[in-house]
């Protein structure tokens, strides 16, 4: 069996050619333009991308020609104009293409579902499906097969963190709750506080989901914590905090 | 108030730049981008800016772009074109000043575009702003995960977030209200710079399009 390496992160980009005649007769570019404004101008929420959850950025412009060097004669010019679209996405790219064409998806709410899918198959169909060589055959299958026709492969890929979409919704709703929960017990004493930071634990979103932080819950009352893999954080416990705990200098977190 | 434009979300910022390579350094930009994409460069001056979230170069030779047709005409470039896509925070300025400013931004920089033709350099500032406005793409769509957060912002939560998943673990067993409350003293004491709130995606796009609002090409 061949084990794979599945890859944290995956840069896409594709160019896909719309239309060559310089009059339009089938109103591609101005479909395929009208969709990306439409997309554009919607709230981050209602996006059909915001459906994809491995997506961190995504761009679709309109590549009408390129621009030829300075003074060049005679200069460059392109026959067909293209569709540029570069995503930046988690793990493989036929899942993002798959969750593009088919959206999210509501296992007891079907008609939401069918809802979702076909939002979504309009959205590639008014972008993608107006480029040239898009197959006639509907399906996530024969888009994921066009856009692998049209992938150009990314030589030098740069990303400034390693974290998915996932981890970084997390670490923010993590970071929002602890800062409400500072703020919020900050003058209590030490009996108060503890209190309040054991049900403040009880509500804790453990992150067990990506294996970037594997926990068992019963294993910590046995105090076996091995598997937890380090990093690079200083020790969160003051040296001797044992011998030396005190809470009678009044001081408060 | 006019309307935010389409291509910033919250505090990200993208770029597209397609510029002109001789063929003749074809194999010469292969080469340097194979070299830079090894482990050992890592593109650590990049990474040290801290503002860029992705990013990528990639050449397209001229005999390389889709023909998925027998009908489309088949492209007749003299030269081949490097794509550049970047995804920062802040404004188109401070994005370009902070490649010509620094040094070792600087030379990472130009040992990649050195092949393109026309390519100033990154330093003196004013012809280099006017080769990338001249190559870049106006955007159509762009799309941001979390639009009001920047890369200091993710790495900040991130590393909250880490850092509360072993507090929570290493506190679990403690029984000692007194050995907790140290505990607990000396680990806000770490957390507190992790602590910011993030941006909206509103307001930031608005405080970014003032930024932008000045007009690029008259100050070049």
């Amino acid at each position: 069996m061949s084990r794979k390496k599945k890859n944290k992160h995956t840069s896409l980009v594709t160019l896909s050619p719309i239309e060559y005649r310089s009059d339009d007769p089938e109103n591609r570019i101005a479909t395929v333009s009208r969709t990306l404004e439409t997309e554009a101008r919607k709230t981050h929420s209602d996006q059909v991308l915001r459906q994809c959850p491995m997506l961190h950025m995504a761009r679709a412009q309109i590549i009408d020609n390129v621009i030829p060097s300075m003074g060049q004669q005679p200069p460059d010019s392109l026959k067909s104009k293209y569709l540029l679209f570069v995503a930046e996405i988690d793990g493989e790219v036929d899942d993002f293409l798959d969750a593009l064409y088919n959206g999210p998806q509501y296992p007891f709410d079907w008609d939401k579902e069918a809802d979702a899918r076909s939002k979504h198959a309009n959205f590639v169909k008014n972008i993608w499906g107006q480029c040239i060589g898009y197959p006639d055959d509907a399906g996530s299958v024969f888009f994921r097969q066009y856009m692998t026709r049209c992938r150009i492969k990314v030589t030098l890929p740069f990303k400034a963190y390693n974290f998915t979409v996932d981890e970084i919704d997390r670490a923010t709703r993590i970071q929002a709750q602890f800062a409400s929960f500072a703020e919020a017990n900050q003058s209590l004493g030490p009996d108060d506080l503890h209190k309040a930071w054991q049900d403040f634990v009880e509500h804790y979103e453990f992150f067990a989901a990506t294996g970037r932080l594997t926990i068992n819950r019963h294993k910590k009352h046995h105090g076996r914590h091995e598997h937890i893999r380090e990093s690079s954080f200083k020790p969160l416990r003051p040296p001797n905090s044992t011998a030396e705990s005190s809470h009678t200098d009044g001081d408060q977190p | 108030m006019a309307a935010p434009p389409l291509d910033i979300k919250g505090k990200a910022y993208p770029m597209t730049a397609l510029s002109p390579v001789p063929r003749s350094r074809r194999l010469l930009l292969s080469f340097l981008l194979w070299v830079f994409s090894l482990p050992y460069f890592t593109l650590q001056f990049a990474r040290n800016l801290m503002f860029i979230h992705f990013a990528c170069w990639q050449p397209i030779n001229r005999d390389k772009f889709p023909r998925l047709s027998e009908d489309q005409p088949k492209e007749d470039l003299k030269y081949d074109y490097f794509l550049f896509t970047t995804n920062f925070n802040g404004s188109w300025d401070q994005y370009i000043d902070a490649f010509g400013l620094i040094r070792k931004v600087r030379i990472g920089l130009n040992a990649i575009w050195f092949t393109s033709k026309g390519y100033p350099g990154a330093w003196p500032i004013r012809p280099f702003k006017r080769y990338i406005h001249y190559y870049e793409y106006q955007m159509d769509l762009y799309y941001n995960a979390y639009p009001g957060m920047s890369v200091r912002d993710i790495t900040s939560a991130t590393t909250l977030a880490n850092s509360l998943d072993r507090f929570v673990l290493d506190t679990a067993d403690m029984e000692s209200t007194g050995e907790f409350y140290d505990a607990f003293r000396h680990y806000i004491n770490e957390a507190a710079p992790h602590l910011s709130e993030m941006g909206k995606e509103s307001s930031q796009e608005r405080f970014l399009y003032h930024m932008h609002s000045r007009p690029r090409g008259l100050q070049l």
